[in-house]
């Protein structure tokens, strides 16, 4: 049981976490990056369409914000998108200095596509592996600090002790060994909370693991009700890993077309001017209307049709999505339109957190989609997120750095350590039990049912009764697998634990909230209430419940009004 | 349901016994290789371990051996593969040491590519230059790489040389070196990219390219490193003279002249001469020296316009 330690710690290395990581590293010699998988394999990696900021002459960043804050429908913290949006420019130069080759105009300079529910085409891209660009340049230019990289580590706890975060007990994939790494400050970067969800575009190590973490360190989880649906996720088979792959919103920005089985275009029923641009969650709801009024496919689908913008700006601008549509679906979207349905796509929600990624507790800090900000509100624009790790991530690690540089080392006991090994060797020595594949589709097949696109009071309260019973059921999951080294079974085990946590949270915010707003559409409450709902929900762990509270939004910039388009 | 067999190559951390497990899988209509080893870990196994994440052929954690070749798992379709082998077989990939299962050790893959300076060393200025679309087409696609290490899996130079800087390294040292915004630049290949076992240790076998599941086609980005390195007369490397002198040899006499080639590739150093002193001795006592002046072949007047229209498209003299 070796002690490591480190001035910055960063959990997650994606691009948030990279990103901290860099900055920090400017004035900080010892940051260290844990991942549970090689950083390249985040899931920033998979992000397609593009990251938005106001960088021609005659687009402004003021512009970008109200866009954002309107797309947030009026629940973002508009100091923090004035932020976001003021320092996009500046933040995307940086990137290609760093070497991210974004797609050019004819004249050379970075392309800019149109995206939803923004007012100018603002969409910075790479073809259509904008996330791949990003990520793979971070790491590049990781490779030239001294940054410490923990690969295929896990961590099970965040310690605290005497009102800081002290560091974190990390498990190590490869030897079984647990380990207390002393930090002065630590970064959660850890991600969203798809695999919460049966159908969803994220990847399988998605599961919340910051969010939880934060939670039991006693801090708050806020706005987790608003759960992203993007609208055009691959429509598949239940059983499949195909069914949920993503769709990037850019086929709609390069002109592609939604209809439904009576070949209508219908989004000009609920967004007549923006039409397949509108905001993710109007375009969702859109879809899942059609599917449940019967103009749906059967099975439940509508289709992407991409066959009028022609093969040639397919292959050039969505090559990645049409390789997706050939070798997934035996699809080739040039002559055939593409079967899509929604499914969750990113969490809104996440760590309660202000502009410089700090949080409530003292030594700890948060960015990324793991953290709420709230640049995204109820609802986020397509290419805010890549935007939101860049800007904020790189706000983050000066922040970090600036604490590092004041904090000492912090002195803590092995109560976190002995906890978590104790913890680990009940698991690993139960020899009989549930499967957690069962507890884990159970789970999630509740929240796809339950807390959709649609919500409302009975089928939400029934969809939280089976999520705790799953909770409940997983205190007799078996791992497996009794093995000490590479047991991956023990991963799946402790990831399961971290998703039922964030599941049970996003419930519990989801019933409280009786309004309707961006993402969180209520059918017993359609309307949006600003007079009581125009706040924030904070989830606190209290003993073993989430109990919520509320705090207000910063609508300093733009008077809130109808969010129609 | 029908079933579709999985011959699951097993290994435990500590020893080397590796042994195959056959597992039987339900056969779903469009399921994927991943599909089925999720499948059994799920459901049969829990103690199957294998890398997996995005599922959709973005994160390249998922390269594994599929009935002999390197492939991702997510997206190797079943039914494809039932077309040519009655079960599948998913082994780790070659060339690595096996951890566990079908989970390589990658240590050494990420050592190669750390090897090229694989980042963006920035000019001076404070560079937003433009970059025009001619500039973005001498990528070529190599910045498609995922880095999942299949080429490493397949090539046949890294198979017997672990010190071959390899197919996805060389790819992406070909992308800074092309790279107007690089300060480096072509002088990447003075040293690092000709090292010893550099661009010249590549067989050009094509199976970098034929596996790559992003068609990076690495096996292309060596080829145009090597021309560049001839063409510029680069880092005063074996390969490069090699080249020139063969290319020479042919274009004037239609053969290589083989008795100096030696001399010409080591640039006449006393030190490799005197290595290859016993050989030629060797050579004249079994009368198999090769003449110093070689005759030109018959037809050679047809070679020498060949290259002329070559040098000629090329704009070269």
């Amino acid at each position: 049981m070796h002690s490591f330690s480190h001035d910055i710690l960063v959990i997650g290395g994606g691009l948030a976490g990279l990103r901290t990581a860099i900055e920090a590293s400017k004035s900080c010699s010892s940051v260290a990056v844990i991942s549970k998988v090689h950083p390249l394999r985040s899931h920033s990696v998979a992000a397609q369409g593009g990251i938005n900021a106001a960088i021609m002459a005659d687009d402004r960043w003021e512009d970008h914000a109200f866009d954002t804050v309107k797309g947030s429908d009026y629940l973002a913290d508009q100091d923090a998108v004035a932020v976001m949006c003021r320092e996009a420019p500046e933040n995307i130069h940086e990137m290609d200095r760093m070497g991210a080759l974004f797609s050019r105009t004819p004249d050379g300079r970075i392309a800019q596509r149109p995206f939803g529910g923004q007012g100018a085409a603002r969409t910075c891209y790479a073809a259509d592996r904008t996330g791949h660009a990003l990520l793979h340049s971070l790491w590049e230019q990781v490779n030239r600090r001294a940054i410490k990289l923990y690969t295929e580590w896990f961590v099970t706890s965040l310690v605290v002790e005497n009102g800081r975060c002290q560091g974190a007990i990390v498990y190590d994939w490869a030897t079984g060994d647990l380990h207390h790494i002393s930090a002065k400050a630590v970064v959660l970067a850890t991600g969203g909370y798809g695999r919460v969800f049966k159908r969803t575009t994220n990847a399988l190590i998605n599961t919340g693991d910051g969010m939880s973490l934060a939670y039991h360190a006693g801090v708050a989880l806020k706005d987790m009700e608003f759960v992203q649906f993007h609208p055009t996720t691959v429509y598949g088979s239940n059983v499949l890993l195909t069914e949920g792959i993503l769709i990037t919103e850019g086929a709609r920005g390069e002109g592609g077309h939604l209809v439904n089985n009576l070949g209508e275009r219908f989004m000009a029923k609920y967004a007549p001017s923006k039409m397949e641009l509108a905001p993710r969650d109007i375009v969702a709801r859109s879809i899942a209307t059609e599917i449940l009024e019967g103009r749906g496919f059967p099975g439940g689908y509508v289709k992407l049709d991409l066959r009028h913008i022609g093969d040639a700006t397919i292959r050039h601008k969505l090559p990645q999505i049409r390789q997706i549509c050939i070798e997934f679906l035996g699809v080739d979207p040039s002559t055939e339109p593409i079967p899509i349905q929604p499914g969750h796509h990113y969490s809104m929600g996440g760590i309660d957190t202000d502009a410089d990624g700090a949080t409530t507790l003292p030594g700890l800090f948060t960015a990324g989609e793991c953290a709420c900000v709230s640049v995204h509100g109820a609802n986020r624009l397509g290419g805010n997120s890549l935007l939101d790790t860049i800007v904020f991530g790189r706000r983050t690690g000066r922040k970090a750095a600036e604490y590092a540089a004041q904090a000492d080392l912090p002195v803590s006991s092995t109560d976190q350590l002995r906890q978590d090994t104790h913890k680990i060797d009940a698991l690993l020595a139960r020899t009989k039990g549930i499967l957690s594949a069962d507890v884990r589709t159970e789970s999630a097949i509740a929240m796809s049912d339950h807390f959709g696109v649609f919500r409302k009071k009975d089928v939400m309260e029934a969809g939280f009764k089976k999520v705790m019973e799953q909770k409940e059921r997983f205190n007799q999951v078996v791992v497996g697998d009794t093995a000490r080294r590479y047991n991956s079974a023990l991963l799946s085990v402790l990831e399961l634990e971290m998703c039922l946590q964030s599941a049970e949270v996003i419930a519990v915010s989801a019933m409280a909230r009786e309004e309707s707003r961006g993402a969180h559409c209520r059918t017993d409450f359609p309307e949006r209430n600003d007079q009581q709902w125009l706040k924030h929900t904070l989830a606190w762990q209290v003993i073993d419940k989430p109990r919520l509270d509320y705090k207000p939004v910063d609508v300093s910039m733009f008077e809130p009004r109808k969010r129609e388009y | 349901m029908s079933k579709v067999k999985f011959t699951v190559s097993r290994k435990e951390p500590a020893g080397d016994q590796q042994r195959d497990v056959t597992y039987e899988v339900d056969l779903v209509e469009g399921m994927t290789v991943l599909d089925g080893l999720t499948q059994i870990k799920d459901w049969q196994d829990n103690t199957l371990s294998y890398r997996s994440s995005c599922r959709s052929a973005i994160c390249g954690s998922c390269a594994v051996q599929i009935n002999g070749h390197s492939k991702l798992a997510c997206k190797t379709q079943v039914s494809k593969e039932l077309e040519k082998c009655d079960e599948i077989r998913v082994a780790p990939l070659g060339n690595f040491p096996v951890l566990k299962d079908l989970v390589a050790d990658l240590e050494p893959f990420w050592k190669q590519v750390k090897s090229v300076t694989p980042w963006l060393v920035e000019k001076d200025e404070d560079d937003s230059a433009p970059l025009t679309e001619k500039q973005m087409e001498r990528f070529q696609g190599v910045e498609d790489c995922i880095l999942c290490g299949a080429c490493y899996g397949q090539c046949t130079s890294y198979s017997v040389e672990k010190n071959f800087i390899g197919p996805a390294a060389l790819a992406k040292g070909y992308r800074f070196t092309v790279d107007p915004k690089d300060a480096i630049g072509h002088e990447r290949l003075d040293k690092g990219l000709q090292a010893d076992k550099g661009i010249w240790s590549c067989a050009r076998c094509y199976f970098c390219s034929e596996v790559c599941p992003k068609v990076v086609q690495p096996a292309r980005a060596i080829g145009r490193l090597q021309q560049l390195a001839v063409d510029e007369d680069r880092g005063d490397s074996e390969g490069t003279r090699y080249a020139r002198a063969l290319n020479h040899d042919i274009a004037s006499i239609g053969r290589v002249n083989e008795a100096t080639l030696p001399l010409r590739v080591s640039n006449f150093n006393p030190l490799k001469i005197k290595e290859m002193i016993p050989l030629g001795i060797s050579l004249l006592l079994k009368g198999k020296m090769p003449s110093p002046l070689p005759r030109s072949i018959k037809g050679i007047h047809d070679i020498r316009n060949i290259f002329k229209r070559l040098r000629d498209s090329r704009g070269e003299k």
